[in-house]
């Protein structure tokens, strides 16, 4: 699946507001959640949610790499991220905030968000012939919210994808109804609150806006264009 | 915590009366931490140990929760911030269980009391381990916001159970004089 540069960055500010709240993203956040190995408290850093026990190590490596304005204090630190708690570190942490600011880290933060989400999502897409930018933007939104493609629900619409012979915008119209159900009706009264995210992809699709040429995008309230 | 305030008191007399005796201090040391992991377990279980106007509530921090899920200027929150109240809320709910569970606690005879706490450790794990099993977003960050709303549930349901299992103030063990 190819994008252009246009709808690309269409696609990643709209998921930014879902995420943030602002197209723009929020790079420096930190949130601390219980959501480590043995449902340990952990950092949860940037616009890609890196988190400390996940890719947060792989990411720091990266800016120190790229000679960023606090490489040279963030060093000491790649080392240690994951092997030691460092949800208590407050000069880590305020590193991290003051990192944020450094288009370095900016740039390091997009480039590891793409390897992280944008190409695994931009792969399967491929692998199962969808073609239009609304298909790659309701992909992409559920490889950062859910991982991926949810088993489960594609097995609730009987569309086929595209490289089986199915239709593509018929596909991606019955898997976001069934993400819709699927939010909305969940066990989890909290959880039901990201509806959001699939009717903003029922009015792109309600009014064709296939190619992502209609602007703005009303993403969650926020304006994206 | 009873039989600790029983053990305070203990090294406090003990420590006074060995003044300047090290070797006295360190036997009634061990002898507190022997005592500490047994007490529980053959004391009698009948102190009172909250003050009866005591109590605390949490209902007003849940509330002011719950308020921030809704829509603002035409927005509802955004991931970020579902994960954070969610995450809030869970612990709010694990406060209420600690209360309750204390509470309980309070109301039981000593082999009660033990049976509890064994019963309440197995429920801690297991409530752990079955929250993560509710997570269907792995590696998304609708996950955190999965696990911190099972974790919620399960912790209502364990407060229900605590409730319904606490005896009335009468049936409260009566304190020993001492």
């Amino acid at each position: 699946m190819i994008l252009t540069p246009r709808q690309k960055r269409i696609c990643e500010r709209v998921l930014n507001a879902f995420e943030t709240g602002s197209a723009d993203g929020d790079y420096g956040n930190i949130s601390i959640y219980d959501d480590g190995p043995g449902r340990i408290k952990q950092i949860t850093y940037g616009r890609s949610q890196t988190t400390e026990y996940g890719h947060l190590s792989e990411l720091v490596s990266m800016y120190v790499a790229a000679r960023g304005r606090f490489s040279k204090q963030l060093k000491p630190y790649v080392n240690k991220i994951g092997k030691k708690a460092l949800v208590n570190d407050a000069q880590f942490k305020q590193l991290l905030k003051q990192a944020a600011k450094d288009t370095v880290m900016r740039r390091t933060q997009d480039r590891f968000f793409d390897k992280a989400y944008f190409q695994p999502a931009m792969n399967w897409a491929t692998e199962h012939g969808f073609v239009e930018a609304l298909s790659a933007l309701v992909i992409y939104d559920s490889f950062i919210h859910s991982g991926g493609i949810l088993g489960f629900l594609r097995r609730t619409f009987p569309e086929a994808p595209p490289v089986e012979g199915g239709k593509e915008r018929k596909w991606i119209e019955q898997y976001v109804d069934a993400r819709h159900n699927w939010l909305a009706n969940h066990s989890n009264r909290i959880l039901r609150n990201t509806v959001y995210r699939t009717k903003c992809f029922k009015t792109e699709i309600a009014r064709k806006n296939w190619d992502l040429s209609q602007l703005p995008i009303i993403a969650n309230g926020v304006k994206v264009s | 915590m009873w039989h600790l305030r029983r053990i305070d008191r203990y090294i406090f007399r003990g420590q006074s009366a060995a003044c300047g005796r090290r070797g006295d201090t360190l036997t009634a040391v061990v002898l507190m931490t022997l005592l500490s992991l047994t007490l529980p377990a053959c004391a009698a279980a009948n102190e009172t140990l909250i003050p009866p106007d005591w109590q605390p509530s949490l209902s007003a921090l849940e509330a002011k929760c719950k308020a921030e899920l809704e829509p603002k200027q035409g927005r509802a929150p955004s991931q970020r911030e579902l994960n954070e109240i969610s995450s809030r809320l869970a612990e709010v709910y694990d406060a209420q269980l600690f209360v309750i569970y204390v509470r309980l606690l309070e109301r039981l005879d000593a082999i009660q009391r033990q049976e509890l706490f064994r019963e309440q450790q197995h429920w801690l794990r297991d409530r752990a381990s079955k929250a993560a099993d509710q997570v269907q977003s792995k590696g998304g960050s609708l996950g955190a916001l999965e696990y911190s709303g099972a974790f919620s549930d399960f912790t209502e349901k364990r407060i229900a159970e605590l409730l319904r299992r606490m005896p009335a103030e009468a049936d409260k063990p009566q304190p020993t004089e001492h």
